[in-house]
């Protein structure tokens, strides 16, 4: 008996092979795509912890001055006291290349003999036989090949360098491949400071301590050993705040891969339903011959593991192909941004892989569930007469749309949980698309009826029968145009959310930016002090120069932590820059000079749950004050925050601080031209970045254009093969339609007739589906954006709404419905009328 | 992350602040490992240091101190403990010094180095057979590394080892994380100079030599830490010390050296020097120290050296002769040679192995004869 329903399984599958493909296929691209998300958040995010060490090294932590530089002295203090602890000092500074007006470049001095790798045998990136030169000689430099051959330098030759100490020339005894060293001179600490002209002083000691209580106590250790001018920071705490942004990220392209499998359980279910369907009589003779129904059940779940297995395997098959490709472009974003690293393997690890395949296969009998418990209850009501439709549709979608308002409702619940986690705001993402999807079959039969009424009016029969068939055939066609709909909706939410968040960086950097021009140090150095207020005197003394802003930025102790404070020297026309999310701009700027007020950033607010008028206390020279909160301004530089104050407060509270940058305001009448004319004259010579303003916004928006491209693309992607999907799934429903076609020509229908009669059904479902995904688009974006982006950043922005990107998505959504309709159509004008006929 | 760099990046850009991100430096690249028979090589950037060119005759303390006007220098000490806990521990500390140029560079910069140091600190414990290392570089400067060209005084941190008091002793000092020993030792035996006089030439080209004296028997007494447990030790150790300016011809690939000290009370030691076709060198050199001192010098002819067992470092990939059979036909002398563990490899910026051995009877391999440490050099791939 078991094989004659074995037999009786295979061969309906096997007589359907193109129902059995698209089957297949569906439960493929749901798996495929996420498993293409998963590899590649996998491999990207050992590529970038990879950068992130190739960056930093093997150090832990760093000990820098608060001002000015380290006394070399410390370092042996600190190796005395400390013998065993892995020490590395760092002297930084900028050299001009070639003639007076060439190029700066930094200089970076290290101890290649201190806390390097060698016991890892690194073969990249090292300095190999090298060493010895590099270190034994005051005229040798290491540098990446990129800059050498941008300045047609080759190993062996040498390279003119000018400096506080003079003029120089260093041979060059080896080329690294290295981004990281972009730009950027290494040569042997001793050298650093004859060239510099900084002898008895470090700009850093690195230090490397182990993990846990004991490397804990190791840095306590060196704390104690600071004088009160050096600090020591922890570098693995600032690669464990990155790790925090990436999770956040991750959770991003998590839920996009969620959302294609649930797009694939949308297809699979289809899918089940016509195998279903197609096989209720025989079904309904396998009763009456004695099988129960408990062995049709487990033989039509086994069916289901079995397609899901098959399905699953293929999927994870795409889903490598897919990664491969996805690799590369985050290969291409990890490189540019940071370093390079080889992440060309897709990384396995084998239980992502089951993982993958018992969710693609338990998805698939989910799935199936629900339609083999429906299918076996009313082949048992209604015995052998059976036709393929479902009477008690009515009552389904009656229940659907109630489950909608409990999903809507507990969507709403979660929103209004006091929480700051992202989880409740994901799922308030996914209950939103759930309702949106369980409402979608309503609306398509609301729509269908009123349509069947208003073509009835205007005699157009076959238009009129193909909007009947979908007034019929509403849940089943609903659930494709669901599919459809929730991957139209979720590429709208994220399209209006990048662009939210593009417009007002923009907007945001432009507004601030009010200088015509910026200048800041090529290489952040510490003893900056007299250097760029003595430019900034400078400047101001230009008749082209109107006004001129400044900025120091530098960590201070607050109640809670370490904090970055700004101290602001802000003309009038900087003021008139900031824009304030809270408080008032004129209490803020009638009180900025004169009284302790600060402005805080939006998230830190956010953070620290503070509003204007609350203070903010910090460690100063006076001891703990209290700085009061005038106005929370708007700023997407620091996920942790800062805390602004005038230049003049800060003084008073924390002592001088070095200027890290100038804004270079026009004096009326004068062009931004000739102002940047005038002040690059000024500055010759000097190792100093002047840009236009135009430039900075420019480079800044590539930066982040930069940073989204993957989002973009892993979308699109998501969006495209769910709609692959979706066409696999119209195509499987039109050939069930096949034989009613058949009828339909024995009726009298011409062949044209019925493709227009298969094309309209699809239009409606594409037309109905990429309307209904604008709204529930607009919505999930406004959780995205007021709820996801805030929770991860602290930061919010206004919403706004790229009309032509979403009219394409509109546009693309209908495509996909009305190609799905394509082969069908033109196979339904070929059915034999006779051989329908005989098949009634 | 992505977004942290970028809005780093553009604060850069804008010079507005950094976000509290202090200036990033790259990091020290690694130094390469390198083949210790490599650094030994002639090579033209030798000139201007003083030759080993013949015998010389050897003042102590003065000969005990460094050499800098010599291109490179070891002090090399290896032994086997006896812990109060009933455990038994070999033990290496090396100081190797490379100069890096043979005058001393006029500089503002205090940093500026003659010389680097490189020190190897081992324990292998005998009973859960564990090999420990540790390795330190450093440059001689600021006073943190370096070695007196006086006395017998090396440094490099808190790793030492100097001359103690008139007597000939020794103090050594080092610690790891894992393990802190600190010992003093007294010569039992008066100082056997190696090759002819202690003029030990390693090839036929004239200056492809080094000075090179043993004291092959030291009472060692001391104590040893390993994590809160801190016992005393007891022992014998050996101390080489060796400087030259080339060492290797060019058609040598490296060499087997080991050093017994046998508990019938003398004292064998032999250097093979390997061609790179694999044949011994006819500069192979040895000595067999008789219980009251005298040596007698031993040459390729006088002794035979044979590998029994190979092993393969998973680190490195390299395969190295663990065990030896050594025969001394005039001495009597069968041995075999056995890694107390195989896993003694040095795979950091000095590739070599180095590592305590068994020694027992060839023909009968469960008479002890005595204890040692072997040193393979050179091998590749």
């Amino acid at each position: 008996m078991k094989l004659l329903l074995l037999r009786a399984s295979a061969r309906v599958l096997w007589q359907h092979p193109w129902q059995l493909a698209l089957a297949l296929m569906g439960i493929a691209t749901g798996v495929g795509v996420v498993a293409a998300v998963q590899l590649t958040q996998r491999s990207a995010q050992v590529a970038m912890a990879d950068a992130q060490r190739s960056l930093v090294g093997p150090a832990t932590h760093r000990i820098e001055a608060r001002q000015g530089w380290l006394d070399e002295a410390l370092y042996v203090r600190i190796a005395r006291a400390l013998p065993a602890l892995s020490l590395a000092p760092v002297v930084h500074g900028a050299v001009q290349v070639g003639p007076a007006a060439g190029e700066f470049l930094s200089l970076v001095g290290i101890d290649p003999l201190a806390l390097s790798a060698a016991a890892d045998g690194a073969e990249e990136g090292t300095v190999g036989g090298q060493w010895t030169a590099l270190v034994g000689r005051s005229d040798t430099v290491v540098m990446a090949r990129r800059t050498a051959h941008r300045l047609g330098l080759r190993r062996g030759e040498r390279l003119h360098i000018r400096s506080a100490a003079g003029r120089r020339s260093l041979e060059i005894i080896d080329l690294l491949d290295s981004a990281a060293l972009t730009d950027t001179l290494l040569v042997d600490l001793a050298s650093a400071q004859e060239i510099l002209h900084r002898p008895g002083v470090l700009s850093a000691i690195e230090v490397a301590v182990p993990t846990g209580a004991a490397g804990a106590k190791l840095a306590a250790q060196v704390a104690a050993l600071l004088p009160a001018n050096a600090q020591l920071d922890s570098i693995a705490g600032r690669i464990t705040t990155n790790q925090e942004l990436t999770r956040a990220f991750n959770t991003n392209l998590t839920a996009l891969s969620l959302l294609a499998l649930m797009v694939g359980m949308f297809l699979i279910y289809n899918t089940e339903i016509f195998l279903l369907l197609q096989r209720q009589a025989l079904f309904a003779q396998l009763r009456a011959l004695g099988v129960s129904g408990r062995e049709l059940t487990v033989l039509l779940l086994g069916e289901a593991a079995l397609l899901g297995l098959v399905g699953s395997v293929l999927g994870l098959v795409l889903g490598l192909g897919l990664a491969h490709a996805l690799l590369r472009l985050v290969a291409q974003t990890v490189n540019d941004l940071y370093a390079p690293t080889a992440i060309s393997a897709v990384a396995l690890p084998p239980a992502l892989l089951c993982g993958v395949l018992v969710l693609g296969i338990l998805t698939t009998v989910l799935a199936a569930a629900l339609p083999v418990l429906e299918a076996l209850r009313s082949t048992v009501r209604r015995g052998l007469v059976v036709r393929p439709d479902e009477p008690h549709e009515a009552a389904q979608r009656h229940s659907f749309r109630r489950l909608a308002y409990a999903a809507l409702a507990l969507g709403g619940g979660f929103l209004l949980w006091p929480s700051r986690s992202l989880i409740p705001g994901f799922a308030a993402l996914w209950c939103a698309l759930l309702a949106g999807a369980l409402l979608l079959p309503w609306a398509l039969s609301t729509v269908a009826q009123r349509l069947v009424r208003a073509l009835a009016l205007a005699r157009h029969p076959a238009a009129g029968l193909g909007v009947r068939l979908v007034a019929r055939h509403g849940r089943r066609q609903g659930l494709a145009a669901a599919a459809l709909m929730a991957a139209s909706a979720t590429a709208i939410a994220m399209t209006i959310m990048i662009a939210s968040f593009r417009i007002s960086v923009s907007d945001w950097l432009s507004q601030l930016l009010r200088a015509d021009y910026y200048v800041g140090l090529l290489e952040p150095q510490a003893d900056a002090l007299p250097s760029l207020s003595a430019v900034r005197q400078r400047l101001a003394q230009l008749p082209t120069v109107g006004a001129t802003s400044a900025v120091s930025r530098t960590r201070q102790r607050a109640a809670h932590g370490e904090v970055q404070v700004l101290a602001y020297d802000l003309p009038r026309a900087a003021q008139a820059g900031f824009r304030f999310i809270a408080g008032s701009a004129q209490d803020l700027w009638s009180h900025w000079e004169r009284d302790p007020v600060v402005m805080i950033s939006e998230p830190y607010a956010w953070r620290h749950g503070l509003a204007p008028g609350e203070s903010v206390q910090l460690h100063t020279l006076n001891g703990l004050v209290r700085f009061r909160v005038a106005a929370v301004f708007r700023d997407y530089a620091s996920e942790q925050g800062s805390i602004a104050l005038s230049r003049r407060l800060y003084t008073q509270h924390f002592g001088a601080a070095p200027l890290d940058g100038l804004g270079i305001y026009a004096a009326p009448g004068v062009s931004a031209d000739a102002l940047g004319e005038s002040v690059r004259r000024a500055t010759a010579g000097l190792p100093l970045r002047v840009q236009r303003t135009t430039e900075v916004v420019g480079q800044s928006m590539q930066i982040f254009e930069r940073t989204f491209a993957i989002t973009e693309v892993l979308r699109l992607i998501a969006l495209g093969v769910a709609i692959i999907g979706i066409i696999a799934a119209l195509l499987a429903q039109q050939f069930e339609r096949l034989r009613e076609y058949g009828v339909l020509r024995a009726l009298g229908f011409a062949a044209g007739e019925i493709a227009r009669v298969v094309l309209a059904q699809t239009l409606l479902l594409g037309v109905v589906a990429a309307t209904c995904a604008l709204p529930l688009g607009y919505g999930l974006a406004l959780v995205l954006v007021e709820v996801i982006n805030v929770r991860s950043f602290g930061w919010t922005m206004p919403i706004v709404v790229p009309w032509p990107a979403l009219g394409a998505a509109w546009l693309l959504a209908v495509l996909a419905a009305l190609s799905a309709g394509l082969y069908p159509a033109w196979r339904a004008t070929q059915v034999a009328p006779a051989a329908a006929l005989r098949d009634e | 992350m992505l977004r942290r760099r970028w809005a780093r990046l553009w604060l850069g850009l804008l010079g507005l602040g950094l976000a509290g991100l202090p200036a990033w430096s790259p990091p020290a690249p690694p130094v390469a490992p390198d083949n210790i028979a490599r650094v030994l090589r002639e090579d033209a950037s030798n000139a201007g240091f003083t030759r080993v060119l013949g015998p010389r005759a050897f003042a102590f303390p003065r000969d005990h101190a460094a050499h800098p006007d010599y291109r490179h220098e070891w002090w090399y000490v290896t032994g086997h403990l006896e812990a109060s806990d009933g455990t038994r521990q070999g033990f290496q500390l090396t100081f190797f010094r490379y100069a890096l140029s043979p005058r001393a560079v006029a500089s503002a910069s205090r940093w500026r180095a003659q010389q680097v140091l490189l020190a190897h600190f081992a324990l292998t414990d005998e009973v859960s057979v564990r090999f420990i290392h540790h390795e330190r570089r450093a440059r001689v400067a600021l006073g943190l590394a370096g070695a007196s060209d006086t006395v017998g005084q090396i440094w490099l941190h808190d790793w030492r080892l100097e001359q103690t008091g008139a007597a000939g002793g020794w103090h050594l000092q080092a610690s790891a994380p894992d393990a802190t020993l600190t010992l003093d030792l007294q010569p039992r035996k008066p100082v056997v100079p190696q090759g002819e006089q202690g003029y030990s030439r390693k090839s036929a080209t004239p200056g492809n030599a080094s000075f090179y004296y043993s004291l092959p028997r030291l009472a060692v007494t001391g104590t040893l830490q390993r994590g809160d447990r801190r016992v005393s030790v007891h022992g014998t150790a050996w101390l080489d010390h060796e400087w030259g300016t080339s060492a290797l011809g060019a058609s040598q690939a490296g060499w087997d050296w080991f050093a017994l000290q046998l508990h019938d009370g003398r004292e064998l030691s032999f250097y093979r020097l390997r061609e790179v076709a694999g044949s011994a060198d006819p500069h192979s050199r040895g000595v067999l120290v008789h219980p009251r001192g005298e040596a007698r010098p031993l040459d390729l002819a006088a002794l035979q050296m044979t590998p029994l067992r190979w092993w393969r470092s998973p680190v490195t990939g390299i395969r190295y002769p663990v065990a030896w059979r050594v025969v001394c036909a005039a001495e009597g002398l069968d041995l075999r040679l056995e890694a107390v563990l195989d896993a003694q490899e040095w795979p950091g910026s000095l590739r070599y192995w180095e590592g305590a051995v068994r020694v027992s009877d060839y023909a009968s391999p469960t008479q002890n004869r005595g204890a040692g440490y072997l040193e393979l050099t050179g091998y590749t791939r």
